[in-house]
């Protein structure tokens, strides 16, 4: 029994240890890479020098400008998501609402979220055009909301849902506005709800590549499909 | 209008390679990864030495920006620097241009796939296998059920709405598949790894069809749709279930 026990007990191990193998070969890779001369490479030699000259190509490039952009945009994204969503999912959740209506915007937002963002860039792309905002980071971010706020206002509707009904009741006996218990009460209780929404929010503009690559065309993107070295370290393109 | 995208699309030779690739992709790459995060999951919460750092590294990739995942992959399967042809070389034995080739093509993507979303699917599935009750599985080995029995008999219908739940997020997810064919092959060689989100930019923005595009957009969304639907119905239904 026991030997038959510890056999499976190896067992486990050896298929979990193959997996995270597979998992981090590519990425122990493109590491090692990143450290070792071009030549080298192509040679197929393992061991060769290594080298920090890839890292210093990759910041003498407008890496640094790139990875601003992303930043800025995604930062942007997130706070315009994360306000407006607060906003709609407090509404949603506090407010009665007729169960149509209700039912009826949240299906939406959900039903947006989930098809593949191809759908909307047509029209997204002929908007932008239309009004001047195409090849703008501004154009990026706007694309980016149309994905996270829905994201974002579904999970905080979770978070305002959660709110206990007695202190809001509290605040209103007090007279308090609408206003004033959503920025005293609900917000201050939710908190650490938006902090998550907000990284989430932050982490999908971060990763959105379709979008910021139909509504720009600078040649940067250009760098990034060439297969050279510099991208496996600098693999993140953004506007 | 309509019926000139109709005769358009009758006249297209890319449609039926794409249609058919998107879901020669989905129905293979959605079942394997439901089953590896699935035995991954279960054998990962019986497994607790080093359990934090398997299950770091197991769900590493889904961290990860699809951009990023085509650039490193791209390189793996290079000709000349990628490991897995220098490490053939080793053996002298010469590797296939993996992405150059029509028939290794979609395979080599759809691995590069189930690299990427089985961390996914192992998250959802560790945290359902995590939640199950554990009286159950001890009063069925008190009764002398053994492991297999527990996990056939007692885990799997008990994960059966997260499975389900996992599956559908997959299935609706694996059609948007973009950025990795984007930057491995761009569709080539010829159509072999051609697929509904990737033509659908390249009729906008290679070809400039814009009406085109727009028509296999909207046909697109309403396929998916479907899907979209069925899930949300059973989410509201498990919901209600559950609230009752």
């Amino acid at each position: 029994m026991s030997a038959r026990l510890h056999l499976s007990a190896v067992l486990r191990h050896l298929l979990l240890i193959v997996f995270c193998v597979f998992t981090v070969i590519p990425l122990a890779y493109v590491v090692s890479l990143s450290f070792r001369y071009f030549r080298d490479i192509i040679a197929g030699s393992f061991v060769s020098p290594l080298t920090l000259s890839n890292y210093a190509d990759l910041f003498q490039s407008n890496f640094l400008r790139l990875l601003l952009n992303s930043l800025v945009t995604a930062a942007e994204t997130t706070v315009i998501s994360v306000l407006n969503g607060a906003l709609a999912a407090y509404a949603l959740a506090r407010f009665v609402w007729p169960a149509p209506w209700r039912n009826g915007v949240m299906g939406w937002m959900l039903f947006v979220r989930m098809l593949p963002p191809i759908i909307f860039v047509g029209p997204l792309y002929l908007l932008a055009r239309n009004i001047g905002i195409y090849n703008s980071p501004l154009g990026v971010m706007l694309g980016h909301v149309v994905i996270d706020l829905p994201f974002a206002t579904l999970l905080l509707l979770n978070f305002f849902a959660d709110v206990p009904k007695e202190l809001e009741e509290a605040a209103a006996i007090d007279r308090a506005s609408n206003a004033t218990i959503f920025f005293r009460v609900a917000l201050p209780i939710t908190w650490s709800g938006i902090a998550a929404t907000g990284m989430l929010a932050f982490v999908v503009s971060w990763n959105e590549f379709l979008y910021a690559l139909v509504l720009t065309s600078t040649p940067r993107f250009r760098q990034l499909r060439s297969s050279s070295l510099r991208n496996a370290t600098s693999s993140k393109g953004s506007p | 209008m309509g019926l000139k995208h109709l005769h358009e699309m009758l006249a297209d030779p890319v449609i039926p390679a794409a249609g058919l690739n998107t879901l020669y992709f989905v129905l293979f790459v959605v079942p394997v990864e439901t089953f590896l995060g699935l035995a991954l999951a279960i054998v990962a919460s019986k497994t607790h030495r080093g359990s934090r750092l398997y299950r770091t590294l197991l769900m590493l990739p889904a961290l990860l920006p699809g951009v990023a995942i085509g650039a490193i992959w791209r390189l793996m399967y290079d000709y000349n620097m990628g490991l897995i042809d220098q490490v053939l070389a080793l053996f002298h034995i010469s590797g296939p241009t993996w992405l150059a080739d029509p028939h290794l093509a979609l395979p080599a993507i759809m691995m590069v796939d189930i690299w990427h979303w089985t961390a996914f699917l192992f998250l959802i599935f560790l945290a359902g296998v995590e939640g199950l009750p554990a009286e159950t599985s001890g009063a069925a080995r008190v009764d002398g059920a053994n492991e297999f029995q527990i996990i056939a008999h007692i885990w799997l219908p008990a994960l059966w709405p997260t499975i389900l739940t996992g599956v559908m997020l997959r299935l609706i997810d694996a059609v948007r598949v973009f950025e990795e064919i984007y930057l491995m092959t761009s569709g080539g060689p010829e159509t072999s790894t051609q697929v509904a989100s990737l033509y659908i930019y390249q009729v906008y923005f290679t070809q400039f069809r814009t009406g085109y595009g727009g028509f296999w957009a909207l046909i697109l969304a309403l396929i998916l749709s479907i899907f979209v639907v069925f899930y949300l119905l059973m989410n509201n239904r498990q919901l209600r279930e559950a609230n009752r």
